[in-house]
């Protein structure tokens, strides 16, 4: 293709103004963004991409797929729950299921605009900017006042198809999801390669969480893709009055990972709780980036990230929990563990504290290791072999974050991943 | 059954046994007492086989076989158990995934069926009855967040399931208020057997009470010093230790 010669950020901006169009509305977001790629570059000796080259995203410029493949949906924990799915960023209404008297559309079939998009996601950086700039697919969920909904989830089937240009797809994607109030929500979003993937992908997916006041979201997000795949994720949620958002990251499956989480408590009574789960071996490298701003009194934030690394796998965690001077009584506590399978694997980890007033209670940990030694004793001394014990311990050290995560189908599935993760690793 | 020849063993280069034998017979309950720092806990993990310690000369002779050579599991799986002085906590591994596993392992090991979830639960349920456990600690994470009662009886619950040949009870009493040592102490009587060996280490006659034993040493300086039937205990427990060390000095 042309421009291949140019920069990446030139390349994908120019790229972006040959997508077939959605509704008119996206076509204005879409160049600004592409222009303000293109002035801006991607990040390159940038802080926050300290441990993460982001020139290891950029080796190729993928494009966007056409159409959806044919493909079959693999088995998953989701049953007869609605769900849309996305097979390389392109919806495939087949392979989904609705749910009547929903709101709950494709981004590029929504009319008129979307005001929330964008409320919980900034402009951020050329990783953002590249989303915005192929802006068109995403679930747009519009949950009404007092509306529940027990579970939704979002499928990304990545077929590693080929592209015209020789490379993998460029999914970007951008679901917007939008409480107004008294409502209850459980998102999945599940990242998933199909059989036969030949050719590594870039997926660039953003979710945009807008909570109303007294709402509860519980968002599970899991990354289990072919190991050559590249993910570039942002989460954002903007937390309102009396509610609570959740998160739990799990990454099992996918080459190189940079997942931003922001969230922002500005409202009285708001929480967050955000977890991670990363079981990594060969050359995997995750970078979980999370940012927690605490803009109003009595707001509560706990962050338990954890890592399991084998072989030279790789994981960084960034935890910066930011306290507003008005934002007293804030009570805020950050985790981060790593469990070293390998000599060789590495665990970056980096808690940022930012408190403009005094009466706050901000904790922050982290305990990087192998194996506890005395542990190991204790299950081989009940007569379990080395293995077994190792095994065990390692699955409980992961199953601290899985477990807790409803419903029991979703969790199931998971520590049967794990475990069989644990058992190839 | 057990027999400990002239061991010398040490921890990071420091000795610890300094020469200790004994010979314990099948079904025997054997106490060992002694002052801190004197090998009591060394000696239990010495012959588990915990991979801290060197053994620098002597033996270990388990039913007629030397078990140096062994591991810590292959100790386990011929029957060595040990109660824990300070028992594990393993966040996000349930006891009953624990110990099912441990079980089976163990059945495994000695050609014996492995037991179904159906009949775990029934053995576990019976044997926790021993030592007055709640069932719904099965449930609950390895001793996690259990008081130091529960982890204690958990020890005792686990040598129940797994029928181990040789008890080894490390302080199975440290830290037990009057009615929870006497549970303990009871749930070790009711599975003292002539099937069963038992070495119990403690610091104090109160256990005794419970469980009287055939035979007490005296361990001092990583040697056995002084052995004796059950009055030599209530000669610790109104004495100390401090005659014996004037006996051994002189």
């Amino acid at each position: 293709m042309r421009g291949r010669d140019l920069g990446p950020a030139e390349a994908y901006a120019s790229a972006s103004a040959g997508l077939s169009a959605g509704s008119g509305w996206l076509l204005p977001i879409r160049s600004e963004a592409a222009a303000l790629l293109q002035s801006r570059g991607f990040p390159a000796r940038d802080e926050a991409w300290k441990y993460t080259r982001a020139g290891n995203l950029l080796q190729a410029v993928f494009v966007p797929a056409q159409e959806a493949s044919d493909v079959a949906l693999p088995d998953g924990p989701w049953g007869d729950e609605p769900r849309l799915v996305f097979v390389d960023g392109i919806p495939h209404p087949g392979l989904s299921r609705g749910v009547e008297g929903l709101q709950l559309e494709d981004l590029s079939t929504v009319s008129g605009g979307c005001p929330e998009l964008g409320r919980a996601l900034g402009e951020g950086d050329g990783f953002s900017a590249l989303n915005r700039a192929f802006l068109r697919h995403g679930a747009v969920l519009r949950l009404p006042r007092g509306q529940q909904l027990s579970a939704l989830h979002l499928i990304h089937l990545c077929t590693g198809s080929r592209a015209p240009s020789g490379e993998g797809h460029l999914e970007t994607l951008r679901h917007v999801l939008v409480l107004e109030g008294d409502g209850q929500l459980q998102l999945f979003e599940h990242y998933l390669s199909a059989d036969g993937v030949e050719h590594a992908s870039l997926t660039n997916a953003a979710t945009e969480v807008i909570l109303g006041p007294d709402s509860h979201v519980r968002h599970v997000r899991i990354l289990d893709e072919d190991l050559r795949s590249l993910h570039v994720g942002a989460i954002g949620a903007v937390v309102g009055a009396g509610s609570r958002y959740d998160l739990t990251s799990v990454v099992l499956g996918v080459g190189l990972a940079r997942i931003e989480v922001t969230v922002h408590l500005g409202a009285k009574g708001s929480a967050t709780d955000l977890s991670g789960l990363s079981l990594l071996q060969g050359r995997q490298h995750v970078d979980h980036h999370v940012t927690v701003e605490h803009a109003t009194p009595g707001g509560i934030s706990d962050q338990d990230f954890r890592s399991v690394l084998g072989d030279q796998s790789r994981s960084v965690y960034t935890g910066a929990v930011i306290v507003r001077r008005g934002a007293i009584g804030t009570r805020s506590s950050q985790l981060h563990r790593a469990l070293l399978l390998s000599d060789d694997a590495i665990a970056n980890t980096r808690p940022w504290l930012e408190i403009d007033n005094d009466d706050v209670s901000c904790t922050h940990g982290a305990a990087i290791g192998s194996l506890d030694e005395d542990a190991l004793f204790y299950l081989r001394q009940r007569g379990l072999s080395e293995l077994a014990a190792r095994g065990l311990l390692t699955s409980g050290f992961a199953s601290q974050i899985l477990s807790r995560l409803s419903p029991e189908a979703v969790a199931q599935h998971l520590l049967q991943r794990a475990r069989a993760w644990l058992g190839a690793s | 059954m057990l027999e400990l020849i002239d061991l010398h063993a040490e921890i990071e280069g420091t000795p610890i046994l300094k020469g200790l034998s004994l010979s314990l017979g099948g079904g025997e309950v054997h106490a060992i007492m002694g002052p801190n720092a004197s090998g009591k806990s060394t000696l239990a993990k010495v012959i588990t086989g915990h991979p801290d310690y060197r053994i620098t000369s002597g033996g270990i002779r388990f039913e007629g076989r030397s078990i140096l050579d062994l591991g810590p599991e292959e100790r386990a799986r011929l029957g060595i158990f040990l109660s824990f002085q300070h028992p594990i906590e393993i966040p996000g591994v349930s006891t009953a995934e624990f110990l099912k596993a441990a079980v089976n392992a163990t059945r495994r090991a000695r050609g014996q069926p492995e037991v179904d979830a159906a009949e775990f639960l029934r053995l576990a349920r019976e044997r926790m009855a021993l030592v007055e456990m709640d069932p719904s600690l099965l449930k609950r994470s390895l001793n996690e967040g259990f008081s130091g009662g529960e982890k204690k009886r958990n020890e005792i619950f686990q040598m129940a399931m797994l029928e181990p040949r040789l008890a080894i009870l490390d302080e199975p009493d440290s830290g037990l208020d009057v009615d929870a040592l006497r549970i303990v102490a009871s749930g070790c009587e009711a599975l003292r057997s002539p099937e069963r060996t038992m070495l119990v280490i403690t610091h104090y006659q109160r256990l005794l009470d419970h469980l009287t034993p055939d035979h007490t040493h005296i361990l001092l300086d990583g040697r056995i010093v002084r052995s004796g039937g059950p009055e030599l205990a209530q000669e610790v427990e109104a004495r100390g230790y401090q005659w014996v060390r004037d006996e051994v000095a002189a």
